[in-house]
């Protein structure tokens, strides 16, 4: 069986190997994607209260109460929130990717990132509970505006991931303890 | 640390180098000098065999100990 080469880095720090450059490049792009998406969430809130009286108009047209423009920009504010945690989720994940390019996945600092990346899986299905919520009460409208919220409240993939993920950071600390004790045996 | 190593005697007597004890029991110079500086956390019996061998002592020249 062929393994990756430890040593396949380049000098700048991008993985020679091709599933982990791509991987990389694939992080990279989500990760711009949600600044995208949590910018536009936050814009969106902005522009929501700028042209305050024209949304509230067009509130009307679906029946829904002009006191509903709070509750729409705590949709969106939660949305941005979710996506900026996902954010850190691929940031802590492009990097353990970049340690395993490294040659050097068992290191402590992986098991707190899978840690983190476990208890941020978890925020998020957690914020998806009001979002889910608020999206219902949206569809709710006497005329429901032609928009698809895809919220689903909470997902037992992503509890299930959260799980798998806690239990990974375990391994890794294992891991990195085992490594550290394989370094000092000459 | 209850556990010394006494390599240092044990080239001394022979008259060798770490460097050519190095190149001898095929371990680098760097790991070597972490058992001489007592550094190391463990040791392979492969390497203990090579250090006698080209030594020519029992594991109890190279090892000590010392109760705390």
């Amino acid at each position: 069986m062929n393994y990756p080469n430890p040593d396949a880095v380049e000098p700048h720090g991008v993985p020679t190997d091709r599933l982990l450059r791509v991987v990389r490049l694939a992080l990279v792009a989500a990760q711009g994607l949600c600044v995208f998406t949590a910018t536009g969430a936050l814009v969106a809130i902005a522009i929501m209260f700028v042209t305050r009286d024209r949304f509230i108009a067009r509130l009307a047209e679906h029946r829904i109460e002009a006191s509903s423009i709070g509750w729409i920009a705590l949709l969106l504010l939660l949305a941005a929130t979710m996506v900026v945690l996902g954010f850190f989720v691929l940031r802590h994940l492009r990097r353990i990717v970049d340690s395993v390019a490294h040659g050097e996945p068992f290191v402590p600092v992986n098991a707190d990132r899978l840690n983190h990346m476990a208890w941020l899986v978890l925020a998020i299905q957690l914020l998806a509970v009001p979002m889910t919520l608020l999206a219902f009460w949206f569809d709710s409208a006497p005329v429901k505006p032609n928009v698809h919220h895809g919220s689903e409240g909470i997902s037992i993939g992503a509890l299930l991931l959260a799980l798998i993920l806690f239990i990974l950071a375990r391994v890794f600390r294992i891991g990195a303890e085992m490594r550290d004790e394989l370094e000092g045996t000459v | 640390m209850a556990i010394t190593v006494k390599l240092d005697d044990r080239l001394h007597d022979k008259r060798i180098t770490l460097t050519e004890l190095a190149e001898r029991v095929d371990i680098t110079l760097a790991n070597l000098s972490i058992l001489k500086t007592g550094k190391a956390r463990a040791i392979r019996f492969s390497t203990l065999q090579a250090l006698c061998r080209e030594l020519d002592c029992q594991p109890g020249d190279l090892l000590g100990y010392l109760p705390d």
